[in-house]
């Protein structure tokens, strides 16, 4: 965790300069209600003195879970989470061409077979029965236009 | 009490659709909570944007018993599968189980159970009613440095809520406060951190980013850590459903004893279920005839901790009805809500609009009556429903997640949002963060950074800081619970260096 901690630390860092920076740019007036910086700028620092705790209590940290600790980025979980974001991305781009209701035939199977699902029938009957929930629900009831094809 | 405003609160209340809005909610809620991988705060996270599609009240009467339901419902699969359903039944656990599976009496550990969650609601509701009205009473003399001293305490509950690292925890208290600046500038109009991007401009919308950290977060690690799981698959035989009257003897005692506990650990921003499970079983085993039936299957151990946390409920709606902030992440997710809805929580609800108030309050117990009623009926049922695998209930998850958010506003914006939201959300899981404080530096961000703008123009001109104090008292608190795990912490140390001189 040790690793993990500073690199966090160095972002936040990173995150509050950025708001310091563009914070610097804004037009500011005589009082605090009319200054729209000065509640980011004290957010920021004090993310920074939290960075900054955080390395100090890394560093000086003698616990061994902290010490003990990692994280299998490659292991057989993390990869279903990295396949997870690849059918995240592939839904938003399927979304945008075929709508949401074909997105979502596609993307419900595609999970339940990351999660294991073999079974023919509920790869079918689940996204079928989910999909035409929405439909009903959303679509008719609630008669929400969902996005539909790029040609509709 | 305002008469009428009672009146229009129970009319409103009680129509044919919100009483069937409260059961449904309520029901749902019992089913979530009961469900292994599902939080009390995931189930509002997910429901609110469909709950916003409600007419009137129904929202927040369906976001009552969904909060009230799931309480309960975690104590089910604490009780049938040794899993609590949420982490405030991870102390039903070590009665209930045995009671169910090695002395095989399920249906006595549910029925008592039932019976416990139903007391601690109720009682908790009856304390939110004078307890919110007396506290509203005296913040009614808040002005703007009180309020962001105020805010200045809700968000130190952060250190409460941080999980391992109080460090990170703070971190992700300032992320959601940072979140909340986003957008435009309510007093000067400044476009801040938008990227140029006309949605931003709006700012960040809170719902998404709800069910992104909380929701699609936890299914992404639900993908990485119960993929290829193996349902559970012991058949359960309820053979009661309502509790002995020897039992309710032997608990009564018990019940009211955690009804008080959990209600006032409810009250106290920070806590939560979780503490209040685990402090009323405790306490039940220090006043118990039977101590050396604790582990085994004692009801008194069923009791004291299911009392404790549904007592939460009503606890942890005294400071978010009365100030206006909320108790733990629960609440945090319903302060939302209520803001939504445009009920704005704080002392002058009760003199601007105590109909709402009372609404809330006689929502919030008919909730707990009809969780104990739902819970003693479906308790034959239980045991076949809530064993849904992950493989079906994440995609599940997922759907609703996603067309939850577009429900909201019918922004697809929104929707990515989300998925940013609980892909960054995952990671700082991953990382050791805790999720409820960035909800709440987002809930509480407006509020604070309002008053303290205001409030240092206030104290810059002829005001000193010592004209305010209830002001510096909040403040005072505010420190007190932010150095609190650290004190606890220390304390801990000191008295385990005495035992070890002691015994040397």
């Amino acid at each position: 965790m040790k690793k993990y901690n500073y690199i966090v630390s160095v972002l936040m860092m990173v995150l509050s300069g950025y708001i310091l920076f563009e914070t610097g740019t804004y037009e500011i007036g005589q009082s605090a209600q009319k200054n729209p910086a000065v509640w980011p700028r004290f957010l920021a620092i004090a993310l920074i003195v939290l960075s900054v705790v955080l390395i100090i209590e890394t560093i000086f940290s003698h616990d061994p879970e902290m010490e003990n600790f990692s994280i299998d980025w490659k292991g057989p979980g993390m990869k279903k989470v990295y396949m997870m974001f690849g059918f995240t991305i592939g839904f938003v781009i399927v979304m945008k061409i075929l709508g949401m209701l074909i997105a979502l035939l596609l993307l419900i199977p595609a999970i339940e077979w990351l999660m294991g699902c073999r079974s023919r029938v509920m790869l079918i009957a689940l996204p079928v029965g989910l999909v035409a929930f929405v439909y009903v629900f959303f679509g008719i009831i609630m008669k929400l236009t969902l996005p539909g094809p790029f040609w509709a | 009490m305002n008469v009428d405003a009672l009146m229009m609160a129970f009319s409103a209340v009680f129509t044919p659709y919100n009483v069937l809005v409260i059961c449904g909610g309520t029901i749902l809620g019992i089913f979530i909570g009961a469900m292994p991988g599902m939080s009390s705060v995931m189930g509002l996270s997910i429901m609110l944007p469909f709950t916003f599609q409600l007419k009137g009240y129904a929202s927040i009467m369906m976001l009552l018993g969904i909060f009230c339901g799931s309480i309960y419902g975690g104590s089910i699969s604490a009780t049938l599968m040794n899993t609590p359903g949420t982490a405030a039944s991870a102390a039903t656990c070590m009665d209930a189980y045995p009671m169910a599976v090695i002395k095989r009496q399920p249906g006595r550990a549910l029925a008592i159970s039932t019976f416990s969650s139903l007391c601690g609601g109720l009682f908790s509701c009856v304390v939110l009613v004078f307890g919110a009205t007396a506290l509203a009473k005296v913040a009614l003399n808040f002005t703007s440095p009180e309020y962001f001293a105020l805010a200045f305490f809700g968000i130190s509950i952060i250190t409460g809520v941080s999980g391992k690292s109080i460090v990170k925890g703070l971190m992700g208290g300032i992320l959601g406060l940072l979140f909340a600046t986003v957008g435009v500038d309510n007093f000067t109009g400044t476009a801040r951190f938008t990227f140029g991007s006309s949605f931003m401009r709006g700012g960040l919308a809170m719902v998404p980013i709800l069910i992104g950290v909380f929701a699609f977060a936890q299914a992404l690690k639900t993908i990485e850590e119960k993929y290829n799981e193996k349902p559970f698959t012991e058949k359960v035989v309820i053979e009661r459903v309502f509790p002995m009257k020897e039992d309710l003897k032997r608990i009564g005692s018990t019940v009211f004893r955690s009804a008080v506990l959990g209600t006032f650990i409810g009250a106290v921003p920070g806590t939560g279920g979780d503490i209040a499970s685990w402090v009323g079983y405790n306490e039940a085993k220090r006043w118990s005839k039977h101590k050396e039936e604790f582990g085994h299957g004692a009801p008194e151990g069923i009791a004291g901790s299911e009392a404790a946390n549904n007592a939460i409920a009503g606890g942890a709606f005294v400071p978010l009805l009365a100030l206006g902030i909320p108790g733990d992440a629960g609440t945090a997710v319903m302060l939302g809500a209520l803001t939504m809805m445009g009920i704005v929580s704080g002392p002058l609800l009760f003199v601007e609009s105590p109909e709402q108030a009372y609404t809330i309050f006689i929502g919030l117990f008919v909730a707990n009556v009809l969780m104990g009623i739902f819970g003693f009926l479906m308790i034959r049922i239980f045991g076949k429903v809530i064993n849904i695998p992950n493989k079906y209930l994440v995609p599940v998850i997922v759907t609703f997640c996603i067309t939850g958010t577009f429900a909201l506003n019918r922004y697809l914006e929104e929707v990515f949002l989300m998925l940013i939201m609980g892909v960054i959300g995952y990671f700082l899981i991953k990382l050791e963060f805790s999720m409820p404080p960035v909800i709440l530096g987002l809930v509480l961000g407006t509020l604070a950074e309002k008053n303290a703008r205001r409030g240092l123009d206030i104290l810059s001109g002829t005001e000193s800081v010592w004209d305010h104090p209830i002001a510096i008292a909040f403040v005072i608190l505010g420190i007190i619970s932010l150095a609190s795990p650290a004190i606890s912490a220390m304390m801990k140390k000191r008295k385990e260096g005495k035992a070890q001189n002691t015994g040397a």
